[in-house]
């Protein structure tokens, strides 16, 4: 039996099928800058802190950037559906120890953003939806002790809790894992999709009075509303008219958390059909998709809440926390948490934001440990790394690694740094990997012609390869984002000359790694430059 | 010891050893690619190795029709792009780009097109068709590039192939068939291989229950000397290895979904672990599933598989070096 599609004519062999999974890819890729995560933990501290500047204009800007950065992805794994990722992409069409290095660099973004997630789960997930639960069923109780989970030496216990169960889970094996998550996305998506319901039917009087009615008892004032806004102008609070200038900053904020739709381009294509464009595709869909669920949120609590507001209320909380008094710092799901009455949309608003961020967890954790995977099997690591489990078919050993470093960078943010320090050091190493994928990007089409000509990703504009001019758009957006990581300190980098020490040294450490591997394995008559190095077919 | 080499009567008698050790480059599922063949059979110079073994899966999966248009023009659609040819040579441009990425190509006329519809015995036939051309053709390709090389090749038939071509591979003077037999591969090492597939989705031409893989292994196991030093050239990897991981399908072969892709499951054979855990060979060299490339212990057994990357244009194997005492290296490679 054969199928047909006209010119198409497939025979009966292993593993054709007639379907690959597009909206799971879309999914998948939406995740790292999954909106209920962006929104909750990283957006509205921003007009606070940058006047003059336009969330949504940025994201607008941030989405156009990402586009390309994600094409230069998509475009070489198109080529290379089975072994791309940045590791054997880098490592083929640049140097083998340019893509270790690179690889390195992302592992370590990866690893270190376990510790922030879960930093920032801990204190704006997990403790405000008890505070929810309190202030909405009255028991004081609970707030007070939601305050004091949310602290030091609690937080770490906590979230220590939250890796292992993480890490329990992907021992399970990918089957479970992947219904674990499948049920995580729809309880957060509902809590997305609820809060935009709310929104929608709430006119800014009616959320003035909502408001007031649930803080005014706790900060003892008439209006609290209006108070926070008084209280942040008087605080030192600048406002400006939006401007380009007052804008560029913080579309680097906005892009720490969302340029990185392209995370499936290690996992995702290892089933290809006729060599069809469909996971690039998912890319792009997924960041617009993204987008504009992030831009509609916000439009639609600058209608509801107020932009004034937002600004305010995060300042005051931040800059002067005694005259703040509300039990959890103002996020997303506090804000539209407070607007319906009763007790059942608060608390479920307030649950299904806490399933958002083992989501981001999961995938990245996912990255390093395929990581490890490879270096092992490429021998540049023993052998020992990527065992699997008998029964789970699980990696174990690497699973362990990843564990211990995600909870040592997450003790690191809990005293040391801070969740912004980690997270725009954790952009910074980003930076630095698509930088190196934007030159790989733009040297695929003239190092490795053959296979660009003979595949999906050959697309031209005006004669020149659409690669290059991603790669060309992914350097410069990404060299721009680090300047501003570098140069402007409210974005959260307290010390940039070590930031950028650390990031340049991971890269320097994986290179020099790589070669010392390959002397070590050359004496024991392992040749590591075969697994980059082409046979010709002549 | 047998001999397995000598019954051959293709004067091929000694692999070539180097530093006194056996260098084995092993790859497989090639799929019909033109230009992964010529790089496997330029492997054995390229990686130093005396010895190659192609383990299965030599045919492509599908024929791009290139349909012939008034004016005597063709078009296509190949990669995800539309083809208007107008001139020979850039038909055979198309033709040569569709046989590297490993698929057949064929010219048709609308009718002939239209005709073949819904006809799969006219369909089946086209396929052994260009099947058996390209495989007759990479027959003589292997002369030209092994005679007088010194280099054994041994290639055998997957679960993908059609029966008729081993044929062609026994008919060539340079190449070994080393399928359902026990060959000496030096003077330590023996090695027994079945290209037969434990029951796939698909039903393909060369597949076995469980209970009949079992068989034809315990079969082929009696005619070796010593089970400790052989090697196991296997098609199917073994069941539950992390060699088999592969998307599972549902009753109309679509992919089961999960977030983030398809998901995954164990696919290979329970016959083929069996074995390597009750006779403990040496060594276990696998295909079949192509995304799942690794490898792993099975009890003191080596067990490889080097995935498939065929449609990338990369090789995909796996290099060992082997002596008296056992493996001394292995390593994947990607050429």
């Amino acid at each position: 039996m054969t199928e047909k599609s006209e010119t198409f004519l497939l025979r009966k062999a292993t593993g054709l099928v007639r379907e690959a999974g597009f909206w799971d890819t879309v999914v998948y890729n939406m995740l790292p800058a999954a909106p209920g995560v962006v929104l909750a933990y990283y957006v509205f501290w921003l007009p606070g802190s940058f006047p003059g500047s336009s969330i949504p204009w940025a994201m607008v800007a941030a989405c156009l950037a990402t586009l390309f950065i994600s094409s230069s992805f998509g475009l070489v794994a198109l080529a290379m559906p089975r072994t791309a990722g940045d590791y054997v992409a880098t490592s083929r069409i640049l140097h083998p120890a340019v893509g270790l290095a690179s690889s390195l660099l992302l592992s370590f973004s990866s690893i270190l953003s376990v510790g922030y997630w879960t930093l920032a789960w801990t204190t704006a997930a997990f403790t405000p939806a008890l505070s929810v639960i309190g202030s909405t069923t009255g028991n004081r109780g609970l707030i007070d002790l939601a305050g004091k989970l949310a602290t030091p030496p609690w937080n770490f216990i906590i979230g220590v809790v939250a890796i292992a169960a993480v890490s329990y889970m992907m021992a399970l094996g990918m089957r479970k894992l992947m219904r674990f998550q499948n049920i995580l996305y729809i309880i957060a998506m509902v809590g997305l999709v609820v809060m935009a319901v709310v929104l929608i039917a709430t006119p800014r009087e009616t959320y003035i009075a909502r408001f007031n009615e649930f803080a005014n008892p706790i900060t003892q004032q008439a209006d609290t509303y209006r108070f926070y806004i008084d209280e942040a102008a008087k605080g030192g609070m600048v406002t400006a008219p939006v401007s380009f200038s007052g804008t560029l900053p913080i579309f680097a904020a906005i892009m720490t958390m969302g340029m990185w739709s392209w995370w499936s381009v290690a996992f995702a294509g290892e089933v290809k059909g006729t060599g069809t464009r469909r996971h690039w595709y998912s890319m792009l869909v997924a960041n617009v998709v993204n987008y504009a669920i992030m831009i509609i949120l916000v439009l639609l609590l600058y209608r509801t809440v107020g932009e004034d507001f937002i600004g305010a209320v995060n300042y005051v909380s931040a800059a002067a926390p005694d005259k703040y008094g509300l039990p959890m710092a103002p996020m997303l799901p506090l804000l539209v948490s407070i607007i319906p009455k009763g007790v059942f949309i608060p608390l479920l608003i307030a649950i299904t934001f806490i399933a958002w961020t083992p989501l981001v967890h999961f995938i990245q954790m996912v990255q390093p440990i395929r990581a490890l995977f490879a270096w092992s099997f490429d021998r540049l690591l023993p052998a020992k790394v990527a065992e699997v489990d008998e029964r789970t078919h699980a990696p174990l050993v690497a699973i362990i690694i990843v564990t211990v470093i995600g909870v040592g960078f997450f003790a690191w943010s809990v005293w040391a740094a801070s969740f912004f320090t980690a997270l725009v050091l954790a952009g910074l190493a980003g930076a630095g990997v698509m930088i190196i994928m934007g030159i790989t990007a733009i040297a695929f089409p003239y190092k490795n012609r053959q296979l660009y000509e003979s595949s999906p990703a050959k697309i031209e504009v005006l004669g020149v390869p659409l690669s290059v001019i991603a790669g060309v758009v992914t350097i410069l957006a990404e060299v721009l984002i680090a300047y501003f990581y570098v140069t402007d300190s409210r974005l959260g980098l307290g010390n940039p000359g070590a930031a950028v020490a650390l990031t340049v040294g991971i890269l320097v450490v994986g290179a020099i790694y790589y070669f010392i591997a390959r002397a070590i394995r050359a004496r024991q008559g392992i040749e590591i430059d075969y697994l980059f190095k082409s046979v010709p077919p002549e | 010891m047998k001999s397995g080499t000598d019954d051959l009567g293709k004067g091929i008698t000694a692999p070539m050893k180097r530093d006194g050790n056996t260098r084995v480059f092993y790859t497989g599922d090639i799929h019909g690619s033109e230009m992964i063949y010529r790089k496997a059979l330029n492997a054995g110079a390229f990686y130093r190795a005396g010895v190659l073994i192609f383990g299965g899966d030599l045919s492509g999966k599908a024929i791009v029709i290139l349909t012939e248009m008034p004016g005597g023009k063709y078009a296509c659609d190949f990669m995800g792009r539309h083809y208007e040819l107008t001139t020979e040579t850039e038909v055979q441009g198309i033709e040569q780009l569709v046989n590297l990425n490993g698929f057949y190509s064929c010219r048709m006329g609308r009718d002939e097109l239209l005709s073949l519809g819904h006809d799969e015995a006219r369909k089946e036939a086209l396929f052994r068709k260009v099947v058996f051309e390209r495989t007759a053709r990479w027959m003589q390709l292997a002369e030209d590039k092994l005679s007088g090389k010194g280099i054994r090749c041994f290639i055998m038939l997957g679960n993908d192939d059609p029966p008729e071509i081993a044929e062609l591979i026994g008919a060539c003077p340079v190449l070994e068939n080393p399928e359902s037999r026990c060959v000496q591969l030096d003077d330590s090492h023996e090695m027994i291989s079945l290209g037969f597939s434990n029951p796939t989705p698909w039903h393909t031409a060369r597949e076995l229950d469980e209970p009949q893989l079992a068989e034809r292994i315990a079969a082929l196991m009696a005619d070796v000397q010593d089970a400790s030093n052989c090697v196991f050239n296997l098609h199917a990897p073994p069941y539950g290895s992390g060699l088999d991981s592969a998307p599972l399908l549902d009753e109309e072969l679509k992919l089961k979904r999960a977030l983030g892709g398809a998901e995954v499951g164990a696919v290979g054979s329970t016959a083929v672990r069996d074995a390597i855990e009750r006779w403990q060979p040496l060594l276990g060299l696998h295909g079949h599933i192509h995304e799942s490339g690794g490898m792993t212990k099975i009890g003191r057994t080596l067990c490889i598989n080097p995935g498939s990357a065929y449609s990338e244009g990369f090789l995909c194997g796996a290099l060992v070096m082997l002596n008296a005492k056992g493996v001394v290296t292995h390593q994947m490679t990607r050429g």
